[in-house]
């Protein structure tokens, strides 16, 4: 039976919902789930949660737990990758020293200079990882949830021998609020969904089988729908409803990620306040309370193990669980995952990391060809796929001046900054990153 | 022997450069040169002009000139267009189109002033073509109209006639890199590829080594490059920053760069730093014409030297079969690997008695690349907008402009687009 690797495992919160998905299956439950963390009192928890859990239902799934990574790769089917290097302060540098040059990112995850020196942190451990996988688990499949997505994915295919997918929420968790947004049952809708991580676009949107952007486009002439607090997960939602009027496709994640891949909106103070997203300031000031969330996270799941609470087995509907099912049992299903550019998506670069439905079945990942993307919404793309290559080139070849292109193709930073000012900006953050760019020329 | 056919032949400076080009040279000075232009007075002059440098040498060339396009195409070997259709939009004070005190309705290749001036010369552009397909179908089209990429992308895609877009930029561009490094013009060689006005010296050699280290050298100094008379349209810090910058020269002059990028016009006071605020003062038309007029009424004796301009130089190479290697404007069919196939390339060409045919380049390197993909995606939402007289395409294309994106917010867009509609009207009908 298949032996399923999770490093990282120590997330508990992500980790516990894996592996509770794994052994919904009847037929994934006989195998190996081997936790991994480098941190022993997260691993640790997530350990006794998994254990707990098989042990409730008395299932046969092996429970395995260690620090060692290259132990827990050691003959691996799937390895599943989240990780984060840094801990939760690890956007804060770039975060604090951009807003000093006026350049307001938001969060700034995947983009721009914070997308550019999260690579830096995260793309060499995965490689490690890969070659370690290319040494213990040659045939293995990566399954990949760490950002920044596009540039990781991008590394992977291009410097390992590894399989690999990079799987997101943004396409579901998409669909289910344009869901809300007509006002229609999840279960009616259906899609077709082709672009760039986090910056995909709904091509076809359906109800019940029929185009249902006529009726989104009657729902947000009140822009109530849409810009309400609650509108999304994540607040309100007007600049993805701005882009969708503009340039009339539906676009995935979020409207505050949305607003740091262009340069329409987040280029003055009084504009952040006008399309109510949030400003990069307010994600410093947060980082005390996940500090404290987490805490509160992990003293919940220790009472609940305290009190021997009888955790449910029910399936997220995340992505991970449902490719390993189709890969084991031949069953087909259709994902969404960031894969390689090969001849997919005709008018984005070949070789760049795509996010396109893929077909899963016994047989492996089959990405679907797309063909050419809107003219209007390809060249959206193109300017963030510029940006990601040359991040990759920069930190596979550790060239400080590749990763100085890449911020000066960043739209918002453009927008911003001169080309000595972008040239000060990246000087600081290089020398503000001491530890992750040692050996950076 | 070869016709030869200048549509816009009034443009006299153009025109009398060709002219004496053509019959510089033995191969070609049995031909017809065929001068069309919609206005007599202008067309005239240059008639006169040519004539009288004929009868000056004795040669044997025929000189026709008419206000019928179709009389001037009929059995034409190679046109060549150099027209202007109307004017650019006057620039009021205030400027409607300026937004955060940055105008941005001008430009005559990106920006909205290069868009509609695209929406203007498209239209032109492609009449001539279709005359051309029913009247000189093999004749070759060598187009100097600017928007270039725009106009050469649609002669592409919307007509069978063989066209290659022809601009100066690559040539003067080497010029003045060589007195940069002060080294004689004759001395430097160079690789160049990319798109028009943004392509790039992928290579730039000085008695065959490496000229890039020299270069670098000499633009340590800042005055090398930031005196009014650096560059023929005036100081050229843009470009030489973009250098620092991104590793590479690119052509045209630092004026046009500043408006392709969003990194140097953005704030009003980066004029002042970027030294963008020198106007370039030539010679008005007036004061030419009446030169000319003069020249011709005493018998001036004109000289007859090549200017060195390409146009005569690639009919003589495909008329003789003399290889030659210019930089002309085509259709990406996988010559440029990282940039879109389909748009239009400013690529090494080889010309010989096989026709025009470009080289292959390879993947350019990422960021010069990534460069040159923001421009042509304005250029391709630009030309489907104004072949489907698409309103909205013409809009997502100004939102695609790097400047304009960097300036204004998609609110501001839409009311910068609408005045632009609203001025060019005449221009514009039937767009939905």
């Amino acid at each position: 039976m298949a032996k399923i690797v999770i490093i990282g495992a120590g997330s508990h919160v992500f980790s516990s919902r894996f592996i509770t998905d794994i052994v919904s299956y009847p037929e994934l439950r006989e195998g190996t789930i081997t936790l991994m963390d480098i941190a022993q009192e997260p691993l640790d928890l997530a350990t006794a949660f998994a254990r707990r859990l098989v042990e409730q239902n008395k299932f046969n799934t092996k429970i395995e737990s260690t620090t060692d990574r290259r132990k827990a790769l050691d003959g691996a089917d799937y390895v599943l990758i989240t990780l984060k290097v840094g801990g939760v302060h690890h956007l804060d540098i770039e975060r604090s020293i951009a807003l000093k040059y006026g350049v307001d990112q938001g969060d700034m995850a995947c983009i721009g200079s914070g997308g550019a020196f999260d690579s830096i942190r995260h793309v060499p451990p995965i490689l490690q990882i890969c070659h370690d996988m290319e040494e213990l688990c040659p045939n293995a499949l990566l399954l990949n949830y760490t950002n920044p997505m596009a540039t990781i994915t991008w590394s992977v295919n291009d410097y390992t021998k590894i399989k690999s997918i990079g799987l997101c929420h943004s396409v579901y968790g998409t669909a289910k609020t344009l869901s809300k947004y007509i006002d229609k049952p999840f279960e009616e809708i259906s899609y077709w969904v082709a672009g760039i991580n986090h910056f995909a676009w709904f091509l076809e949107f359906n109800w019940k089988g029929k185009d249902a952007y006529p009726l989104l486009r009657e729902k947000f002439k009140d822009p109530a729908v849409y810009s309400g607090a609650d509108a999304h997960y994540a607040g309100a939602d007007i600049v993805r409803a701005e882009m969708f009027k503009t340039f009339g496709y539906y676009v995935t994640e979020s409207s505050g990620h949305c607003a740091s891949y262009v340069p329409y909106f987040r280029k003055r103070p009084e504009t952040i306040e006008k399309y109510k997203i949030s400003s990069g300031a307010k994600y410093q000031s947060n980082i005390a309370n996940n500090q404290a969330r987490d805490k509160e996270q992990d003293e919940l799941l220790k009472q609940k193990l305290a009190d021997n609470f009888k955790f449910p087995v029910d399936h997220s509907g995340e992505y991970g669980s449902i490719i390993i099912h189709s890969i084991e049992t031949g069953q087909a299903a259709v994902i969404y995952g960031n894969v390689k550019n090969k001849g997919l998506i005709t008018n984005l670069p070949e070789g760049c990391c795509v996010e396109v439905p893929c077909l899963v079945d016994g047989e492996g990942i089959h990405p679907c060809h797309i063909g050419n993307l809107p003219p209007q919404v390809a060249a959206l793309n193109i300017n963030n796929v510029g940006m990601q290559e040359l991040i990759v080139r920069g930190v596979a070849e550790k060239d400080k001046t590749k990763i100085f292109h890449a911020i000066l193709l960043d739209p918002i930073t453009a927008a911003m900054l001169t080309l000595d000012e972008t040239k000060k900006m990246v000087d600081e953050m290089f020398t503000a990153e001491t530890k992750y760019v040692q050996g950076y020329k | 022997m070869a016709k030869i056919v200048l549509i816009g032949a009034g443009s006299h400076t153009f025109s009398k450069n060709l002219i004496t080009d053509v019959i510089s040279y033995p191969e070609l000075r049995d031909g017809t040169i065929c001068l069309m232009d919609i206005e007599q007075e202008p067309l005239d002059l240059i008639a006169a002009f040519a004539k009288k440098i004929v009868k000056q040498n004795k040669y044997n060339t025929k000189i026709e000139a008419t206000t019928d396009r179709k009389e001037a195409l009929d059995g034409a070997d190679y046109v060549l267009t150099t027209i202007r259709v109307g004017q650019r939009v006057p620039v009021k004070d205030p400027s409607p189109t300026a937004f955060h005190g940055i105008e941005l309705g001008r430009g005559d290749t990106i920006n909205a002033g290069g868009v509609f001036y695209g929406a203007r010369h498209v239209p032109a552009m492609l009449d001539i073509c279709s005359d051309m397909e029913k009247l000189c179908p093999d004749a070759w089209l060598m187009n100097y109209t600017n928007p270039m990429a725009i106009i050469t992308w649609a002669i592409n895609d919307y007509t069978k006639i063989k066209t290659v877009g022809l601009c100066h930029s690559v040539q003067s561009t080497a010029t003045n890199l060589a007195k940069y490094m002060g080294v004689p013009a004759n001395e430097v060689s160079y690789w160049v590829a990319g798109i028009n006005h943004m392509a790039w010296f992928l290579e730039l050699k000085w008695k065959g080594e490496d000229a890039y280290p020299l270069l670098r050298k000499k633009l340590e100094n800042p005055a090398v490059y930031s005196a009014d008379d650096a560059h023929w349209a005036g100081p050229d810090v843009v470009r030489a920053e973009v250098m620092k910058a991104f590793g590479y020269f690119v052509t045209e002059s630092s004026m046009h760069m500043s408006i392709y990028v969003p990194y140097f016009q953005k704030r009003p006071e980066l004029l002042e730093k970027y030294l963008l605020n020198k106007k370039v003062i030539r010679p008005s038309y007036e004061a030419t014409d009446k030169e000319l007029r003069g020249q011709i009424a005493a018998d001036f004796k004109f000289p007859t030297a090549h200017s060195g301009e390409y146009g005569s130089t690639i009919i003589r190479s495909l008329e003789t079969g003399i290889p030659l290697r210019i930089n002309a404007n085509v259709m990406n069919k996988g010559l440029i690997t990282n940039l879109p196939d389909g748009c239009c390339v400013e690529v090494p060409c080889l010309v010989d008695k096989q026709g025009i045919n470009p080289c292959y380049v390879g993947d350019l390197p990422a960021q010069l690349a990534a460069l040159n993909r923001s421009n042509i995606s304005v250029q391709e939402l630009a030309v489907r907008g104004i072949m489907e007289k698409d309103k909205t395409k013409i809009f997502q294309s100004i939102l695609l402009d790097p400047l304009t994106s960097a300036v204004c917010t998609i609110d501001e867009t839409k009311q910068l687009v609408d005045e632009m509609f609203k001025a060019e009207k005449k221009y514009t009908r039937g767009y939905k």
